[in-house]
């Protein structure tokens, strides 16, 4: 049987990591795009955002959207940037607010289909190591203007604010 | 047919990943094949677990004895969840080769879980409006409604 014994502050990393990756999720559907490879991802992604909201090492959680006849080009982005102190007092309700992420998504409007994605983890320096991880480069932003249309999960002392690119 | 009911605490009290986990090790027994199976649709099972379809309509699992249901606990009930009420099972119901494990999606998530689960023979994504739809006709066939009680339900905290 799997022990379990964790803090409430767990209980908040977990939900938090959980509802910002279903939430980026939402996002890929949107848009237009296939959660086919974000699906066959789940675990590897789950077990890294989950560790590193944990850890309090993870910064941003960002979705790249690519033409793959131009893969260096970024077409779209969302993120979502952690605030590990959005509640002072650190015991903040659970919370998601899905009109939040489905108001990004209608503001962001949809991509070609033939669009391809990647979730990118950006951590602060000393981030523990999580199988399935690798390091990478983010493409440029340039020619998009980032939107913030306010936090979307909420935990104990933590907020995720969503952003998009456009 | 018995039917046996388990509750297992999912997020924020255990990851979607380590909720699939968990019920794998309730309806396999160890280094079995239906573990093997099991543990190769981690990805697609944790994503229908994250998305909290097994809150109202079960994963089961038939053919090896009697039916298991397993639901999935979230948000506050899952940390105030009796762990306790996760008990093993006293069978094994993926002994055998005859046995069928569905797990519950809606939506586009239907499609994408059954591509993913494609290379396994003994499971199955149920489709939660199609389950609807059958209950819904097997209550109404007759021409007048019938009240039926569940019993599983009364057990619900």
């Amino acid at each position: 049987m799997t022990a379990v014994s964790v803090s409430t502050a767990t209980y908040s990393a977990t939900h938090v990591a959980t509802n910002m990756l279903r939430g980026l999720k939402k996002v890929v559907a949107g848009c237009g795009l296939d959660t086919t490879k974000l699906t066959q991802q789940w675990h590897v992604l789950d077990n890294g955002i989950t560790a590193w909201v944990n850890s309090r090492h993870l910064e941003e959680l960002v979705l790249e959207v690519w033409d793959p006849k131009d893969p260096d080009r970024l077409v779209g982005r969302f993120d979502f940037t952690i605030d590990y102190n959005y509640y002072g007092s650190g015991d903040g309700d659970l919370w998601l607010d899905p009109d939040t992420v489905a108001w990004a998504i209608r503001k962001n409007g949809s991509y070609p289909s033939s669009c391809d994605y990647r979730i990118v983890a950006d951590t602060a320096s000393g981030a523990p190591a999580v199988a399935g991880w690798s390091d990478t480069t983010m493409r440029a932003t340039d020619g998009l203007r980032r939107h913030s249309v306010g936090t979307a999960v909420g935990g104990g002392s933590m907020g995720a604010g969503l952003s998009y690119w456009k | 047919m018995t039917v046996v009911v388990r509750r297992i605490a999912s997020v924020p009290r255990r990851t979607s990943v380590e909720s699939w986990q968990r019920i794998v090790e309730l309806v396999t027994s160890a280094q079995s094949e239906a573990r093997t199976e099991l543990e190769s649709i981690t990805a697609a099972a944790s994503m229908l677990i994250a998305e909290e379809y097994a809150k109202s309509t079960p994963i089961t699992v038939s053919g090896g004895g009697p039916l298991a249901r397993v639901y999935t606990v979230h948000g506050t009930d899952a940390v105030e969840h009796d762990i306790d009420d996760e008990s093993d099972l006293a069978f094994d119901p993926t002994a055998g080769d005859s046995w069928t494990l569905t797990l519950p999606a809606e939506g586009a998530d239907v499609e994408v879980a059954r591509i993913a689960v494609a290379a396994c023979a003994h499971v199955e994504i149920r489709d939660i409006a199609d389950t609807a739809v059958a209950e819904r006709a097997a209550v109404g066939s007759g021409g007048r409604p019938v009240l039926v009680l569940d019993l599983e339900e009364l057990e619900r905290p």
